[in-house]
């Protein structure tokens, strides 16, 4: 129904405001007095209720309404932040966003007990309560109630009528059974002298059992303080009962102080506006749209590219001046509009990067390693699809960087590092890629001990082991099932993952390199192509087969004296400026029927894989065109040489080289 | 299950001199052969890919998903577009010769016309009189192409 439309919104915004939570909670941990971040996270919580009050998302609601509660106190200054109080607010922010992803995957709330964590949450306001107690106990303005306006109004009409209002706090026994009953009685008991305007917690947490022992009320009454004080006294189970008058002037203190504590956020309130008018403006001018709207329009962008190789393809049949002129400035507008398409696609991968600090703090906590994590170049943009996809491998990798990389305190002191360690994670443009490395200084991979358990898995023979080089014996971390942890942690270790992080990025046309130095660090450096869909690449004939190798990885075209092919342990290398690199005969490796080319030069294209190059040899080079990739369908996917196939100008169908799974 | 008497569609084609038969719930189109390109590293029964308006799909030969000699196209060679599951292939039959209504109680199912890799290929058997429709198994046979 119409729900859905607000259904979609609510998701989006749910995201965010969750973000939002979730960033501002690491800020306030880090500058526990920084006012306009509480109130930033007070507004999210608060905001997130309402929303999903309005969806009918009641448990949310419910859970939103608790966390609301403590960052109420923290917020009017009841309340200090400490470590256990963040624990439970993220905790409750965990639940929180477990349940909305509930709402995004099956499009309904999961009814869910959230009875533990909100007791834990007012377990958090009665344990200050308690402390309060005795310091405040001649400072109403301090106590637990979040009076407002309304309920100054009410008091000063009920004082004007000759009612007296009261501030009555009472604890119940720990061995009080029914506590919702015996609040009820008390409740009672107090609205036979007048009435009560505010109770913390609400009447109806109350009501449902969802207090500790203690719980408060601002009641207005006509009878004297010490005849309420025996009348509650008389009811059986109550540990005490603190009961207290509230003078006017408490309220105008009240009042004064709300106006001037504040004093910071009365500059606060000059910004408000200013923000929000700046939100307004960027809200202004930009538009949420479906992902599924651009994939649609990225489509006809390479329908349009399709039909601009096959106009150009026909250009030699009518070949004037006229006609080279407009193929040239169709050419050039579909690659701009291309550009323009590919960037409302890009996102900063900000939004991936934003999560990590909290996987940093807790595997910090859980590991009792102090760490702490830098990040460079989270502006850099990424297409959209890339970001949905490269977090849980980034998230593999700093858990491994925390776990296995990162030395305790005293290790790292002892060796004369500084002991709280540092996990970089930094994204950066190069060329047709987005490159993002997470490196850590940490005590680096054991490469020995790597190449003995290659060995003992038998992934490499003995004599093999010998040639390796430092590269390709790291390589081997990322094979299924190899581990080199001595014990297993709850974090990693269990031999699971690293290929799942190499097979992911390689699923996204990636490749991962790895840089380790023994008691320095290591550093994985990813590679990521920048678009998925559009790419230039040169065409290359063999025989009579053509084949697309994409530019990006493409260093330099040679051609070669067949003479200058070495053999080295049977297989064959070529000089590349004083570098040996594999030779790889590609009508070999592509089963080409047709006799491969025979002369004095060999053609040779030059690719990288990451850090590695490769020399491929080729029969032809027909040109560099800009081209469409097209999976190549099911019951293809285990061909790994090709990362897909593309249409030229004249209808054929021409594979495109995967260099990283070929090289 | 279907009911007994329930007619059910199936699209008939010829390899060399004999009948099969698909259901045509699977069957997205019948194209005219196309050009293929060979795709290195690919199954057996796997020709290559073609070009069908604008995407890429793989091709599958049925005489060798089947088990005969291969054979150069004719005129009458057509392409079933198969759909299944997240396959979508095309499979190259020598000739389409009708659409086939059967009631489902009339295929003799069960029939193990093949053995060894291809076994199960072949689901079930129609007696039409003078020649016998053997039924292929879509999902069977694209299982064979994985494995």
């Amino acid at each position: 129904m119409d729900n859905a439309q607000y259904m979609k919104l609510f998701i989006e915004e749910s995201k965010e405001h969750l973000q939002n939570l979730n960033n501002n909670l690491l800020v306030l941990e880090q500058q526990p007095d920084n006012t306009e971040v509480i109130n930033e996270i007070f507004r999210s919580a608060h905001t997130l209720k309402g929303m999903a009050g309005s969806m009918g998302f009641k448990t949310i609601a419910d859970l939103a309404h608790a966390m609301e509660n403590v960052l109420d106190r923290i917020r009017k200054g009841n309340m200090g932040v400490n470590v256990e109080i963040m624990d439970v607010l993220f905790e409750a922010l965990d639940i929180l966003d477990g349940l909305i992803q509930d709402v995004i995957q099956v499009g309904m709330e999961n009814p869910q007990d959230i009875s533990g964590i909100k007791s834990k949450l007012e377990g958090v306001i009665n344990g200050t309560n308690n402390k309060d107690l005795g310091q405040s106990a001649q400072k109403p303005d301090k106590e637990g109630l979040s009076l407002d306006e309304h309920h100054f109004h009410v008091i000063d009409e009920a004082v004007k009528n000759g009612f007296t209002p009261y501030y009555i706090e009472v604890k119940l026994k720990e061995t009080c059974l029914m506590k919702a009953a015996r609040a009820y009685i008390v409740f009672k008991a107090i609205e036979n002298f007048g009435h009560i305007i505010h109770s913390h917690p609400s009447a109806q947490d109350i009501e449902e059992e969802k207090f500790g022992l203690s719980f408060s009320v601002v009641a207005v009454c006509k009878a004297e303080l010490d005849t309420i004080k025996k009348e509650l006294d008389s009811i059986s189970e109550i540990e005490n009962i603190n009961i207290r008058e509230i003078q006017p002037h408490d309220i105008k203190s009240r009042n004064q102080s709300e106006n001037r504590k504040p004093q910071p956020q009365g500059t606060d309130r000059g910004t408000i506006p200013e923000v929000k008018d700046r939100l307004s403006k960027t809200a202004g001018r930009s538009i949420r749209v479906d992902i599924e709207r651009l994939d649609r329009l990225m489509n006809l962008v390479s329908e349009l590219i399709i039909i601009k190789n096959r106009i150009q393809d026909l250009q030699r049949y009518n070949d004037t001046a006229a006609m080279a002129e407009s193929v040239e400035y169709l050419g050039r507008v579909t690659s701009e509009l291309h550009d323009a398409v590919m960037k409302v696609r890009m996102i900063p991968i900000q939004t991936v990067f934003e999560r990590f600090p909290r996987t940093v703090r807790e595997l910090s906590r859980s590991t009792g390693k102090e760490v702490k994590l830098n990040i460079l170049g989270a502006e850099t943009e990424i297409d959209r699809t890339i970001i949905d996809e490269i977090g849980e491998p980034l998230i593999h990798l700093i858990r491994n960087a925390i776990d296995h990389g990162i030395e305790a305190p005293q290790e790292r002191v002892a060796l004369g590092k500084p002991p709280v360690g540092a996990v970089e994670l930094k994204a950066y443009h190069d060329g047709d890629n987005v490159v993002i490395e997470v490196s850590d200084d940490g005590r680096g991979i054991d490469i020995d001990k790597v190449l003995k358990r290659a060995v003992q898995q038998n992934l490499v023979s003995r004599e093999e082991a010998e040639s390796l080089t430092q590269q390709e014996i790291l390589q081997f971390i990322f094979e299924p099932g190899f581990s080199t942890a001595e014990k297993v942690t709850d974090i990693s270790g269990r031999g699971v993952g690293m290929d799942v992080v190499k097979t992911k990025i390689e699923s996204m046309g990636g490749v991962v390199d790895i840089d380790s130095r023994p008691n320095q660090g290591t550093r994985f450096i990813i590679r990521l192509p920048l678009t998925l869909s559009i790419i230039q690449a040169l065409l290359v004939s063999m025989g009579q087969e053509v084949y697309a190798i994409p530019i990006g990885s493409i260093k330099e075209i040679l051609e070669v004296p067949a003479g200058a092919i070495k053999m080295v342990r049977q297989k064959e290398f070529i000089d590349y400026r004083g570098l040996l690199i594999p030779f790889i005969r590609l009508a070999k490796a592509l089963e080409c029927p047709d006799e491969a080319k025979s002369g004095e030069l060999v053609t040779v294209v030059i690719v990288k894989k990451g850090e590695r190059l490769a020399a491929l040899s080729v029969d032809g080079l027909i040109g560099q065109q800009e081209i469409v990739i097209k999976p190549l369908g099911k019951a293809l996917s285990k061909i790994k040489i090709m990362s897909g196939a593309t249409i030229l100008g004249d209808g054929r169908v021409v594979l495109i080289l995967d260099i990283n799974h070929l090289v | 299950m279907p009911k007994s008497s329930e007619l059910k569609q199936y699209i008939a084609f010829e390899i060399g001199n004999e009948i099969y038969a698909v259901d045509v719930l699977f069957v997205e189109s019948i194209e005219r052969m196309a050009q293929i390109t060979r795709v290195p590293h690919s199954p057996y029964e796997v020709l290559g890919i073609i070009n069908l308006r604008g995407d890429v799909i793989p091709v599958m030969s049925a005489r060798r998903v089947l088990g005969y000699e291969e054979m150069p196209s004719t005129d009458a060679t057509r392409v079933a577009i198969v759909r299944y599951d997240e396959y979508r292939i095309g499979m190259i039959v020598d000739r389409v010769t009708e659409i086939l209504n059967i009631p489902h109680d009339k295929v003799q199912w069960g029939v193990e016309a093949l053995d060894g890799k291809r076994k199960g290929v072949i689901s079930g058997l129609i007696n039409l009189g003078d020649k016998p429709v053997m039924v292929m198994d879509i999902p069977r046979t694209l299982e064979l192409l994985l494995n």
